[in-house]
């Protein structure tokens, strides 16, 4: 191994403590004989001095008044589109909704020909730190009228729980493609696929506080087994598509892809 | 988990400014844009690429951020909080790009846009530019987890709540880009080797 060369992303995994514990042995031994890989390590320091070191370029001249105007004109519309949320995620926080989630009822809806199972949140729900507080579950969709701009909602609250919404959980077994997700999607939101009750760990973790308009838990993507979560953007009117992988289960990410659909 | 906001000498806290805008302040939110626009601009700047996009991603994301505030919770810094929604509003962007794929940067438009309207290009300037142009060749993860790591001085684990990555795929994707950034900088290492005065800092320096 010493005879070797160490490649950059070797000594870039290796400056991270991303090496086992034999590779980076053998690594750190090649590197104390061969002057050339030091070079290549100091190589790769330099990268990230290069990149502290690059200046900070300017905001094009009038950004700043536009973003005020922005936001001036923002604040003299009576309501807010209640419709673009954005949550930090804790680990506390995750428990939280993981806890919830496995004690949220599983309710059968029978609508419009078609059997959805909606993943219902149940405020008396209490969670094992002793407050009911679970992120805001509104759904942009079911918010029927405008709200006031910050609805009655204390600072920094955790966000009130409003019971009786959810998103729709479904289980296909279908295979997304690139190609096709466009019309894969579409037939996600029009209530194709098997109601399913399982609860998807990892949407918490993929939302960003937003309410997915539909969650296929039983997907395949590129050969793995995937969750495939779909918002509304409130932006384009269009979908947000994201695509975890086998992960999903276990509360993370996952993340295999992120796609976005314009307006069907 | 701590702010990594340089401008901890404020009189009002972030959060407490949040929480003013919230209660209807009209002022308070206007003074965390101001706060931090600079850091954000920098972070949408180089994560598109194009000024002009970046421009319309920070303003997304301030309006964004202006209409969540009641849903941000205090376990998090603010500036945290913030990022991630600039972040995200660069993905959105990113993800319309490859949709509708647009003429590809680096092209001189782009650098006369970036370029301050005043004096003649100073090797900072270029240095700025030839960073922001060479993250555009490496995949948005990558770049993503290097700008706020070496660039905007995060810690690992801040980044990984940014991005909501577990920590170890942050150091993993910076490892990565750096290895494949190396052979884009390398014209600027040459060059710095003899004149780097102004250079403090080895490594990811906190700001």
């Amino acid at each position: 191994m010493n005879s070797h060369h160490l490649d950059y992303d070797t000594l870039a995994d290796l400056a991270e403590g991303l090496l086992d514990d034999e590779r980076a042995a053998s690594a750190g031994e090649h590197l104390t004989q061969c002057p050339e890989c030091r070079e290549r390590e100091a190589e790769l320091a330099d990268v990230s001095r290069i990149l502290a070191e690059a200046p900070v370029p300017a905001m094009p001249t009038g950004l700043a008044a536009r973003i005020d105007a922005a936001l001036a004109a923002e604040r003299s519309q009576s309501t807010a589109s209640p419709d673009f949320q954005v949550a930090v995620s804790s680990p506390r926080r995750l428990r939280r909704l993981q806890l919830l989630s496995a004690a949220a009822a599983a309710v059968v809806v029978v609508g419009g020909g078609a059997t959805v199972a909606k993943i219902m949140s149940d405020s008396s729900v209490t969670a094992a730190d002793g407050k009911a507080s679970v992120p805001d579950a509104s759904s942009p969709r079911q918010s029927a009228g405008p709200r006031p701009l910050f609805g009655g909602r204390a600072p920094n609250s955790a966000g009130g729980l409003s019971g009786g919404t959810g998103y729709r959980v479904i289980s296909t077994g279908a295979t997304y493609r690139d190609s096709t997700l466009a019309a894969q999607i579409h037939k996600a939101l029009t209530d194709q696929g098997v109601p399913s009750a399982s609860v998807p760990a990892c949407v918490p973790a993929l939302s960003g506080g937003r309410i997915p308009e539909v969650v296929d838990v039983g997907a395949h993507y590129k050969g793995s087994a995937a969750t495939v979560l779909v918002f509304q953007n409130a932006t384009t009117h269009g979908y947000d598509v994201v695509i975890a992988g086998p992960g999903c289960a276990t509360g993370h990410g996952d993340v295999l892809t992120r796609v976005s659909e314009p307006a069907l | 988990m701590a702010s990594v906001s340089g401008r901890r000498t404020e009189v009002v806290p972030d959060k407490e400014l949040l929480a003013r805008h919230v209660a209807g302040d009209p002022n308070a939110f206007s003074e965390l844009v101001a706060r931090h626009r600079d850091r954000m601009w920098a972070v949408a700047l180089r994560t598109l690429g194009d000024p002009e996009e970046a421009s319309d991603a920070l303003q997304d994301a301030f309006l964004s951020a202006y209409r969540a505030a009641g849903r941000f919770r205090g376990d998090a810094a603010v500036t945290t909080w913030l990022h991630r929604i600039v972040v995200n509003a660069c993905l959105d962007r990113l993800r319309r790009r490859t949709l509708r794929p647009v003429v590809s940067m680096g092209d001189d438009a782009t650098f006369d846009a970036v370029a301050p309207k005043t004096a003649d290009p100073t090797v900072a300037h270029e240095l700025s530019l030839d960073v922001t142009a060479a993250l555009q060749q490496i995949p948005y993860e990558q770049r993503a987890a290097l700008i706020l790591v070496d660039m905007m001085g995060y810690a690992v684990d801040e980044a990984a709540q940014v991005l909501e990555v577990p920590p170890g795929t942050i150091k993993s994707r910076c490892a990565r880009g750096r290895a494949r950034l190396l052979p884009l900088l390398g014209h600027l290492r040459n060059r710095q080797a003899g004149g780097n005065v102004g250079g403090t800092k080895e490594g990811g320096g906190k700001p």
